[in-house]
C-alpha cells in the first residue's frame, strides 16, 4: 500500500533575531535588527517585527534603519550561533522522523509519513514538535502540514498567529485557490508581471485555466505552474547529504579592497586550514576561494589540485591565484571563505619532480603544529602572518 | 643648464597629475627657464602651455610622447615644419597598421627623436643617420644596456625624468588617476602602469646627482632644448577657403550676393540699406573676412529654417545673405557690435538648425569640404563634482548603492573645488553620516578639479581651413565617427582657428512641424523667411501674460514670471527680457521691472545715460560691459572687448582681478566717485558666466515670437509639435497638463489614429506612438506600414497584418492603443490573442513548443477587464505619466477632507496664509548672496501651474522630502510682485 505523504514544514520567522532573543532575553519586545557592524555602511539582514512596524525593511542601509527607529538595537550577524540553533531544531525534529531536509537557517521539511502509530496524526506530531522547540529552545515556529512540500511551505507562510496550518488531503487546490499567484514557487517578479498582464491574480485563476492556455503564455513551464496551482508537488523530502569539506571563513574587521591585506587574510585562513588538515591526516584535492563584497555580491575562484595538498604554504600558493580570480570587482570585500573539498586520507601518489623545498616546509609546519598542540596556542608564526606584517 | 624634455601634464589623461600652470611654475621655482611639454599622443594643452609660459617668461619646447603598438618615442619640434609633421604623425597614429618607426623613417628632419627602445633607434639610425636621434635615459633598470648601445651606435644619450607631476606630494594623485584610468583599486595597479615616486620635476642638482657618471647626457638635454625653437604664430586667424564661380574673387562675389539679398529682403534698395551695406562690406574687405561669410552662407542654405544667433545678427550682410533673420536696421542693431576696425579677433557666427536636421547638415559640410579640411572642436571633459566623487569612491571600493546615495545629493553645478565645504554645510547632507573613508574620498576628489579626463565632441563647433587641418593641430576620430581636433573651444580660438557653431535647436523643429500641420489642416502656407509676427495682437497678449509654456526661450518659470511682472508684449521689450535673465542678475531684474513699471530712477553717471538709454539705465546686454568700460574707465576698444570675454570664462580669477584694478584706476582718473565705480563694477560682475548681446537676443526673440504665434493661433498643432520634438524645459507630463488647461482634449494613443508623432487638430491632441515606452522602433514602423493598406478592424486583423512581438502588443494594449479596435474584447483578452497568434505563426522556439502544437488553435479564455487601478498603473508604465486623468484626481477623497486653495485662485489670497495641493513640475536651485541654497519650484494642481519659493530656511527643512512622484500639501504665504504670484512655502506635508 502506498501511503499518502504527510509533510511538515517548519519555519522560524526572523530566525537570527529570534535566536538572539533566546540568548539575550532582554531583547524581547524591542526593535532589533541584524546587520554587520562595520560602521554606517552595512545593510539590515534580519529584523524583529517591532522594527518592521517602525518602517525598517530587510536590505535597508543601517543608517536609514536607525533613522526610522532610533532605539533599534543592532546586532552583528552571528553565524555560528545560527548554525547551532538550526542544528538544535533539527535535533528536535529528527526524533519525529529520520526524513528531514533542512532548508536554510531555521527552516526544514519533515516527512512524517507512516509515523501515525508512534506520534498520532501529523497535526499532533507537529504540535508536539512545536511545543518541544518552544520548551527546549525558546523559539516560536510556524508550521505547515500538507501532503507535499510545496503546500506545506505555503501553509506555513500563510499561518499568521495560530502557528500551525493543516491542509487536509484533497483540499490542496481549494486551500491555495484564494492566495496570490506570487506564493507559487517559480513565480518571481517577472513571471508575476506576466500573470498580472493576463489578469490572473490569484491561484484560483491559474488553476481554472486549461493547460494549453498556460502553455501559450509560459511554454512547458505552464504545465508545471498549473500543477502547482492545483496543489500538486511530487518532490521528495531529501535528507541533507553531508559533503566532506573543510570550510573556514574570515570576516574582515573593516571592509577593504587592499589586495595586500586580503592576501594576508587568505594566508591566515590557509594556515588554519592546513593545521586542521594535518591534524586530521587529510589532504585537499580541490580549493575554493569565495569573497563576499560589501554590497553582498560574491566572487569565486576554484580549482582542482593535481596533487592533494596538506601544507599551509602549498594551500596558499594554490589559493592566491584563486583570490585574484575571485576579485573580479574593485568593491571592498567584507568577508572571505576558504573551502577545501575532495578531502582524502591515506597515502598519495608522490610527485616525481616535486620541489624538495616543499617537503621541508611541510616538516616545518608539522613541527609548528606540534609546538602549538603542546602549548595550546600557536607559539611560532610565519612573519608574514604576524600582526605587524 | 639641464632642461626637462620629457614632461607630462594632466593632458596625459589619467596619468599626469599636474596642470600646465603648476609645471611651469615649478620649473621657475627650480630656476629653469626652459621646459618641454610632451603629453602622450597629443598636444591637447599646447596653446595654454604657450600662453602661460610666455606670461611667466619660460621658453616652451613643443613636443609629444608617442606610444603606439609597443613603440615609444618622444618627438620634439625643431621649428614650424617640425610641428606640422608632429601634428600629422599624431593624427595618423590611430589608423590601423600605423607603425611609428615607419612614419619616422619617412620623414623626421625637423624633429628631434628621443627613445629608450633600441630596435626603434637602430632602425632610424640605419635609415637616415643619427642626426636628431637620442637615447632617452630615465630608468635605472635599463640604463646600462642603453648606455652600452649609445656607445656602440654613436646615438648620443640624453637624461630625462619622465616627469608625471610637479611636486613629490602629487604622487598620491598620480596613483589615484592611474587607478581611475585602469578601472582598478590602488593596490592592484599593475607595476608597469605606475610612474615611480621620483617622477617629479626635479631641480638640476637632483638630476646631476642622479647622473653623476653621465654629464654628457645632462648637457645633451640643454643642447636639444636649444635646437628646438618652433615659433608657432598662434592667434593669426586661419580663414576657411570657399568655392567661387569661375573668375570671381571672394569679395566681389560676396558683394554681389549681398545686394541681391538686399533686393529680396527689402523689395528694392533703399538708400540707408545700400549705405550700410557699403560700410559693412568695407570693413569685411579690409579684414579679409569675405570667404568666411560665403562659407557660412553656403552652410545655412542647407536647411530651410535656421536662426543665426550671436553678434552676427547685428550685421546687414548676414541678414541679406539669409544667415540671420532680424532686420538690423529696423531694430537698431549696430554693426560695430559684430565687427569693427579696432577688433582683431575673428567674427563668430553661430547658427541654429532644427535639432533633427543638424547632423545631416554636418555630414553635408564634411562631404563638401572634404574630411582633411574640416573637423569638429573637442570638449575636454573633466571631472564634475559628482563624477569625481563617484570615480574616487569606486577606486576605494565603495559599493555602488552607497556611492549613489552620496552623489545624488551633489548638485549638477556644484564646484568641485568647494565640495568639502558643501558636504559639511549643505542641508541635503544634513541627515547623512559620512564616516570613514568618505572624508578622504572627498578630499581626493577635490584634487581632481581641473583634471581633463578624455575628449568628447563639442556640441556644434566646426573648423574649416583652406588647406589641411592637421598642419595646425592633430586630429582624432571621435567614437561617433567624426574627426575632432585635440583642442577645445578656447584653445582653438586662441590659436586662430575660426569656429562656426552649427547647433541643434528643438524649437526650430517645433515651428517646422507645426507649420506643416497648419498647412495640412488649415491650408495656410506661411513663408518662414518673410514671416514677421511681431505685431500680432494675440501673440503679444500671450507674451504679456506670460502664457508661454512651450514657447521658445521664454517658457521657463522665471521668464514667465518676468513677463507677467513687466506686462509688455512688444518685440523690443522681449529682446531686453531675453537678455536680462542671467544667473547673476536677479537684483537688477527687480530694479528693471520697477523702472519699467514707472518707478523713479536716476542714472548712476551721466556717461551711462546714452549707453543705457533703451534699457532704463540697467546694463542688460553683453556689449554694455565693453561700452561702459570705454566710456567710464577709458578702456581701449580691444581691452574693453577682452573684459567682456574674460567675464564669460569659467576660470577668470586672476585676469578679472587685473581688469578690476584697471577699471577702478581708469574710472578714478576720469573723476568718477568711488561709490559709483563700486556700483557699476558690481553690475558688470552680474555678467559673469553667460550673458547675451543684443543682436543675439533679437534673433532669439524673433524665434520666440514665431513659436508664440503658433501657440496663439494653432494651439493643437503647436503643442503636438512641442511634444513630438521632446519638449523643452518641462517634461511631457507638464506639456500634456498645459494642453488640457488650454482646452485641448488629450486622447490616448490609438493604432488607427496615432502617427509616430503627436497629432494636434482643432481641439484635440492625440498621443503619438513614439510616446510608448517599450514599443520597438521596428514595431512602430510595421504598424504604420501595415496601416497604409487601410485601418485595422479588429485585434485579429491587427495581429494578422502586423508582424510584431508579443511584448510590443502588450505595450500597445496596456497603453489603450488597441481599445479602438477591441470589438468588445477586454485588454487581457487581447494579450491572449497575441499569444495565440504567436503560437499559430510558430514564432516560438522549437524547444518550448507545446505538446498540443499539432492541434487546431485553442479558443482564448474569457478574462475580465483589468481593475481601474491596474489600468492607471499600465498607463503610467507605458506612457511615463498619467494621461487619462491628472494624478491628483487619484487623491480626490483625501483632498475632499482638506480645505485647499486652488492654484488658479491664488491671486485672490495675496498676503494671506493658505494651503495648496501641488504636484512637482520643475525646480531651480540657486544660492543666495550669503551662499545659502534656496529653490524655486513650480507645482501644479488640476486648475493651474503655480510658482513657489522655498527660502533657505524652508529649503533646509523640506528639501529631502520633495520628489516628482507624489502630491504634497504646501502651506505658505501668497506673495505678489508686479502682478506675479508666488507662494512662499513654510510647511510641506505628504498628502
Amino acid at each position: 500500500m502506498i501511503l499518502d505523504r504527510e509533510i511538515i514544514y517548519l519555519a522560524v520567522r526572523s530566525f537570527p533575531v529570534a535566536v538572539e532573543r533566546v540568548v539575550h532575553p532582554e531583547l524581547r519586545r524591542r526593535p532589533v535588527v541584524v546587520a554587520p557592524r562595520s560602521a554606517a555602511r552595512s545593510v539590515v539582514t534580519a529584523l524583529s517585527p517591532e522594527a518592521w512596524r517602525a518602517g525598517v525593511r530587510k536590505g535597508m542601509p543601517l543608517a536609514r534603519a536607525l533613522r526610522c527607529c532610533r532605539d533599534t538595537i543592532v546586532l552583528p550577524p552571528n553565524e555560528p550561533l545560527y548554525l547551532r540553533a538550526s542544528r538544535a531544531i533539527c535535533g528536535v525534529l529528527a526524533a519525529y522522523s529520520p526524513v528531514l531536509e533542512p532548508s536554510g537557517y531555521g527552516h526544514a521539511y519533515l516527512d512524517v509519513t507512516g509515523t501515525g502509530r508512534l506520534w498520532g496524526p501529523p497535526r499532533d506530531a507537529a504540535w508536539k514538535a512545536r511545543r518541544e522547540i518552544r520548551r527546549r529552545l525558546g523559539l516560536e515556529a510556524a508550521l505547515g502540514i500538507a501532503s507535499n512540500k510545496m503546500v506545506s511551505r505555503i501553509a506555513s507562510e500563510v499561518t499568521r498567529t495560530a502557528g500551525l496550518q493543516d491542509v487536509p488531503h484533497g483540499d490542496e487546490a481549494s486551500f491555495l485557490s484564494p492566495l496570490p499567484v506570487g506564493l507559487l514557487p517559480g513565480v518571481g517578479p517577472r513571471t508575476g508581471e506576466r500573470f498580472r498582464e493576463l489578469n490572473l491574480s490569484v491561484i484560483r485563476d491559474v488553476a481554472a485555466m486549461r493547460p494549453e492556455h498556460l502553455a501559450l503564455a509560459f511554454g512547458r513551464f505552464g504545465f508545471l505552474l498549473r500543477e502547482r496551482a492545483l496543489g500538486i508537488d511530487r518532490t521528495p523530502v531529501v535528507p541533507a547529504r553531508s559533503v566532506p569539506a573543510l570550510e573556514l571563513e574570515k570576516a574582515l574587521g573593516e571592509d577593504s579592497n587592499d589586495y595586500g591585506l586580503l592576501a594576508r587574510e587568505l594566508a591566515g585562513l590557509c594556515a588554519r586550514a592546513g593545521e586542521r588538515l594535518r591534524a586530521e591526516g587529510r589532504r585537499a584535492g580541490r580549493v575554493e576561494v569565495r569573497v563576499r563584497y560589501a554590497d553582498y555580491g560574491e566572487g569565486v575562484g576554484r580549482a582542482g589540485m593535481a596533487v592533494p595538498l596538506e601544507s599551509s604554504a602549498a594551500l596558499y600558493g594554490a589559493a592566491l591565484p584563486l583570490l585574484r580570480r575571485a576579485l573580479g570587482r574593485r568593491t571592498r570585500v567584507r568577508s572571505m571563505r576558504l573551502r577545501l573539498e575532495a578531502l582524502s586520507a591515506g597515502p598519495v601518489q608522490m610527485d616525481l619532480f616535486a620541489d624538495p623545498g616543499a617537503a621541508r616546509r611541510l616538516k616545518l609546519e608539522q613541527a609548528l603544529d606540534a609546538l602549538g598542540r603542546r602549548y595550546g596556542r600557536p607559539v611560532l608564526l610565519p612573519a608574514s602572518l604576524s600582526a605587524g606584517a | 643648464m639641464f632642461v626637462h624634455l620629457h614632461v607630462h601634464s594632466h593632458y596625459s589623461f589619467c596619468r599626469g597629475a599636474s596642470s600646465i600652470e603648476a609645471l611651469v611654475d615649478a620649473a621657475l621655482e627650480r630656476g629653469m627657464t626652459e621646459l618641454a611639454l610632451t603629453d602622450i599622443n597629443g598636444v591637447y594643452g599646447l596653446v595654454r602651455f604657450l600662453q602661460y609660459s610666455a606670461e611667466r617668461g619660460v621658453r616652451p619646447i613643443v613636443g609629444a610622447e608617442l606610444r603606439v603598438e609597443g613603440e615609444r618615442a618622444i618627438l620634439l619640434a625643431r621649428n614650424r615644419e617640425g610641428y606640422s609633421l608632429l601634428c600629422r604623425i599624431v593624427s595618423g597614429l590611430r589608423a590601423p597598421g600605423f607603425r611609428l618607426s615607419r612614419a619616422l623613417m619617412e620623414e623626421r628632419e625637423n624633429l628631434v627623436v628621443l627613445s629608450d627602445q633600441v630596435p626603434l633607434l637602430e632602425a632610424l639610425a640605419r635609415q637616415n643617420g643619427t642626426s636628431g636621434l637620442y637615447v632617452a635615459l630615465d630608468d635605472p633598470r635599463t640604463e646600462a644596456g642603453l648606455v652600452a648601445f649609445s656607445r656602440a651606435s654613436a646615438v648620443p644619450p640624453v637624461a630625462t625624468n619622465d616627469v608625471h607631476f610637479a611636486h613629490p606630494s602629487d604622487y598620491a594623485l598620480h596613483r589615484l588617476l592611474r587607478a581611475i584610468g585602469l578601472n582598478t583599486s590602488l593596490s592592484r595597479i599593475p607595476p608597469g602602469e605606475l610612474a615611480g615616486e621620483d617622477r617629479w620635476l626635479k631641480p638640476e642638482e637632483a638630476m646631476a646627482r642622479r647622473y653623476p657618471h653621465l654629464d654628457r647626457a645632462l648637457q645633451n638635454a640643454a643642447r636639444i632644448a636649444d635646437e628646438c625653437r618652433a615659433e608657432l604664430d598662434m592667434g593669426k586667424p586661419v580663414f576657411p577657403g570657399c568655392d567661387l564661380p569661375e573668375g570671381a574673387d571672394a569679395f566681389g562675389y560676396l558683394r554681389e550676393e549681398c545686394f541681391r539679398g538686399a533686393a529680396r529682403r527689402y523689395g528694392g534698395l533703399p538708400g540707408a540699406v545700400s549705405k550700410r551695406l557699403d560700410h559693412e562690406l568695407g570693413i569685411i574687405e579690409s579684414k579679409g573676412f569675405a570667404p568666411y561669410f560665403l562659407v557660412v552662407r553656403d552652410i545655412v542654405r542647407r536647411s530651410a529654417r535656421t536662426c543665426g544667433r550671436g553678434s552676427a545678427a547685428a550685421s546687414l550682410v548676414s541678414y541679406c545673405l539669409g544667415i540671420t533673420h532680424v532686420d538690423p536696421i529696423a531694430h537698431d542693431l549696430f554693426f560695430e557690435r559684430f565687427l569693427n576696425e579696432g577688433r582683431n579677433d575673428p567674427p563668430d557666427i553661430d547658427i541654429d538648425f532644427p535639432w533633427d536636421e543638424r547632423d545631416g547638415v554636418l555630414e553635408d559640410v564634411f562631404r563638401k569640404y572634404g574630411s582633411g579640411r574640416v573637423a569638429m572642436i573637442a570638449n575636454h571633459v573633466g571631472f564634475g563634482a559628482r563624477a569625481a566623487v563617484r570615480e574616487v569612491a569606486r577606486v576605494y571600493g565603495i559599493p555602488e548603492v552607497e556611492i549613489q546615495a552620496v552623489t545624488r545629493r551633489i548638485g549638477y553645478y556644484w564646484a568641485l573645488a568647494h565640495l568639502e565645504d558643501a558636504v559639511r554645510h549643505h542641508p541635503v547632507f544634513k541627515d547623512m553620516d559620512l564616516g570613514d573613508p568618505w572624508p578622504e574620498i572627498i578630499r581626493m576628489a577635490v584634487r581632481l578639479d581641473g583634471c581633463p579626463r578624455h575628449l568628447s565632441v563639442h556640441c556644434g563647433g566646426v573648423v574649416i581651413v583652406p588647406d589641411r587641418i592637421d598642419r595646425y593641430v592633430p586630429v582624432e576620430t571621435a567614437p561617433k565617427g567624426v574627426p575632432i581636433i585635440q583642442w577645445e573651444k578656447d584653445q582653438a580660438e586662441d590659436a586662430g582657428l575660426i569656429k562656426i557653431d552649427l547647433l541643434g535647436n528643438r524649437s526650430l523643429a517645433v515651428i517646422r512641424d507645426a507649420l506643416a500641420a497648419v498647412r495640412e489642416h488649415c491650408g495656410v502656407d506661411i513663408d518662414y523667411e518673410r514671416w514677421n509676427p511681431t505685431d500680432d495682437a494675440r501673440t503679444q497678449d500671450l507674451i504679456r501674460r506670460g502664457d508661454t509654456l512651450g514657447v521658445f526661450y521664454v517658457e521657463s518659470p522665471s521668464m514667465r514670471q518676468l513677463l507677467q511682472k513687466c506686462g509688455t508684449g512688444d518685440f523690443d521689450h522681449l529682446v531686453i527680457h531675453s537678455s536680462i535673465i542671467r544667473p547673476a542678475a536677479n537684483r537688477y531684474i527687480r530694479e528693471y521691472v520697477r523702472r519699467l513699471r514707472g518707478g523713479a530712477w536716476k542714472s548712476l553717471h551721466p556717461v551711462l545715460d546714452e549707453v543705457l538709454r533703451e534699457t532704463y539705465g540697467i546694463m542688460v546686454y553683453q556689449e554694455d560691459v565693453s561700452r561702459i568700460a570705454m566710456a567710464l574707465a577709458g578702456f581701449g576698444e580691444a581691452d574693453a572687448d577682452m573684459l567682456r570675454k574674460v567675464l564669460s570664462r569659467k576660470r577668470a580669477g586672476k585676469e578679472l582681478e587685473d581688469f578690476r584694478e584697471r577699471f577702478y584706476a581708469g574710472a578714478a582718473g576720469g573723476g568718477v566717485p568711488r561709490v559709483t565705480v563700486d556700483e557699476v563694477w558690481e553690475m558688470i560682475l552680474s555678467f559673469s558666466g553667460y550673458s547675451f548681446c543684443k543682436p543675439h537676443s533679437a534673433s532669439y526673440a524673433l524665434v520666440s515670437y514665431k513659436s508664440c504665434y503658433l501657440r496663439a493661433h494653432y494651439p493643437a498643432e503647436f503643442m503636438a509639435a512641442v511634444l513630438t520634438n521632446g519638449g523643452g524645459y518641462y517634461s511631457a507630463f507638464a506639456y500634456v497638463s498645459e494642453a488640457r488647461r488650454m482646452g485641448l482634449e488629450v486622447r490616448l494613443p490609438d493604432v488607427n489614429e496615432s502617427g509616430r508623432e503627436y497629432r494636434g487638430r482643432g481641439k484635440t491632441l492625440r498621443v503619438g506612438l513614439m510616446q510608448l515606452k517599450g514599443l520597438g522602433r521596428s514595431a512602430l514602423e510595421a504598424i504604420l506600414a501595415a496601416r497604409r493598406d487601410g485601418p485595422f478592424r479588429s485585434p485579429d486583423d491587427f495581429l494578422r497584418r502586423v508582424p510584431i512581438d508579443v511584448a510590443d502588443v502588450k505595450t500597445l494594449v496596456k497603453a489603450g492603443a488597441m481599445d479602438g479596435i477591441s470589438g468588445g474584447a477586454t485588454r487581457p483578452e487581447m494579450i491572449w490573442k497575441a499569444l495565440q497568434q504567436r503560437e499559430t505563426r510558430g514564432g516560438r522556439r522549437p524547444e518550448t513548443r507545446s505538446l498540443f502544437e499539432d492541434l487546431p488553435p485553442v479558443e482564448i479564455p474569457r478574462v475580465p477587464q483589468y481593475s481601474p487601478h491596474t489600468i492607471l498603473e499600465h498607463e503610467l508604465e507605458t506612457l511615463g505619466f498619467l494621461l487619462s486623468r491628472h494624478p491628483l484626481a487619484l487623491y480626490a477623497r483625501a483632498l475632499a477632507q482638506r480645505k485647499c486653495v486652488r492654484g488658479a485662485d491664488l491671486p485672490g489670497y495675496v498676503g494671506k496664509r493658505v494651503t495648496t495641493v501641488g504636484w512637482w513640475v520643475t525646480g531651480k536651485l540657486i544660492t543666495t548672496r550669503d551662499d545659502e541654497p534656496m529653490e524655486f519650484i513650480s507645482f501644479e494642481d488640476t486648475s493651474a501651474l503655480y510658482e513657489t519659493v522655498f527660502f533657505p530656511e524652508a529649503y533646509a527643512r523640506f528639501c529631502h522630502m520633495l520628489n516628482r512622484s507624489r502630491p504634497y500639501l504646501l502651506g505658505g504665504t501668497v506673495l505678489e510682485e508686479f502682478g506675479a504670484i508666488t507662494l512662499a512655502v513654510d510647511s510641506v506635508r505628504f498628502l
